[in-house]
């Protein structure tokens, strides 16, 4: 059994690849998620959703299609923000957003080459969780280094407003902790039903 | 991976996210003390502009000593008010055309041949000198140290 317990694209795997149209229909589905979600949020700021799905995306169907999504879902929400709007901060966050479309791509191929059979749902959870929390960390440090160097001139100061005065990054991380253990597997096993073709559907009920 | 292995990887997977997140507790609480020292240290150099810190010394006439040292007051207070305000409000006197005249301090009065009164230390001299005016009257310096006494002895000092 691996972490990522039912794709199309694994290469392993006897399932019929989805068609190209339902492919990009879900991933589309998902951008939609991201920014639906990520308006919802609003009034909770560094508590969202999106990253979640994206680092979903990255492990469900590679970098690219997660990269997609984050992009789309920070052109969207990133110009439409009632918070403000800066090109070069949008251009940071979404460069930096496929950190978790990476990390779910490593996640992926580390799950195809090793054994992971043995893990618990529990301990699958703590693994997504923890990378999560990792990926956070290094979302924080790189978009903080960057503002810090565009509104201050300055990478340290930037750094040093990630936790003060108010603890954003300490949020961000312990929210996406939170969510990338209850959210991704959620998500994982809808994406294996959608991900399904509909004549398989159709014939194994038919059956 | 067997399940033994399992369990410390898993364990280890938590304690290091534990560790990230109370290490950017600790950083978020160490910043808030340095920026709430900076404001105390500020705010205390805002009120040295607009005080004096004065040392206050009350001698009863059994000879306990009270020091009040340090005692932050607002520029232009008189050593009655300072008294006062050393002493939480514990300080009565008579009122006249010539000044107050303190008849208690702390609770303990002036009765009989005892009465309260009041001395400034002269640094250069290096000795208490014996208050010229009414306690209303003085106006406090910075760093003075003022003493009262309980005595019947007019010639006595702190």
């Amino acid at each position: 059994m691996k972490l990522v317990q039912q794709s199309s694209t694994e290469r392993d795997t006897n399932a019929k690849p989805i068609s190209t149209a339902r492919r990009t229909a879900l991933i589309a589905s998902l951008a939609a998620l991201c920014i639906g979600t990520n308006y919802a949020m609003l009034p909770l700021p560094n508590v969202k959703l999106m990253d979640a799905i994206v680092f979903t995306t990255g492990l469900f169907f590679g970098v690219v299609p997660g990269s997609a999504v984050a992009a789309i879902a920070w052109l969207v929400y990133g110009t439409l923000n009632p918070l403000g709007f800066s090109l070069p901060i949008l251009l940071t966050v979404i460069v930096s957003e496929t950190v978790y479309a990476g990390a779910g791509h490593l996640v992926r191929r580390t799950s195809a080459r090793s054994d992971m059979s043995s893990f618990t749902s529990l301990e699958r959870s703590i693994i997504f969780g923890a990378v999560g929390l990792f990926t956070t960390l290094a979302y924080d440090l790189i978009t903080n280094a960057v503002s810090g160097l565009l509104a201050y001139n300055s990478v340290w100061l930037g750094l040093l407003t990630m936790n003060v005065p108010i603890p954003l990054g300490i949020i961000h991380e312990a929210s996406n902790f939170v969510f990338f253990a209850t959210i991704t597997p959620v998500l994982l096993r809808l994406l294996a039903k959608g991900a399904v073709p509909i004549e398989m559907v159709t014939r194994v009920k038919t059956k | 991976m067997s399940t033994g292995r399992n369990v410390w990887f898993i364990t280890s997977l938590v304690a290091v996210s534990a560790l990230v997140l109370t290490s950017a507790l600790s950083f978020h609480y160490y910043a808030q003390y340095v920026a709430a020292e900076k404001r105390y240290t500020d705010t205390l150099s805002s009120l040295n502009d607009v005080s004096y810190k004065v040392n206050i010394l009350v001698k009863y006439s059994n000879g306990t000593k009270s020091w009040y040292n340090q005692t932050i007051i607002p520029i232009g207070w008189s050593l009655f008010n300072a008294t006062s305000k050393a002493t939480g409000g514990k300080v009565e006197g008579s009122w006249s055309s010539f000044g107050v005249f303190v008849t208690s301090i702390n609770g303990v009065k002036g009765v009989g041949p005892d009465y309260w009164l009041w001395f400034t230390w002269d640094a250069s001299k290096k000795e208490w000198v014996s208050g010229p005016t009414g306690a209303d009257s003085h106006i406090m310096k910075q760093g003075e140290t003022v003493a009262w006494l309980l005595t019947a002895d007019w010639t006595a000092t702190p």
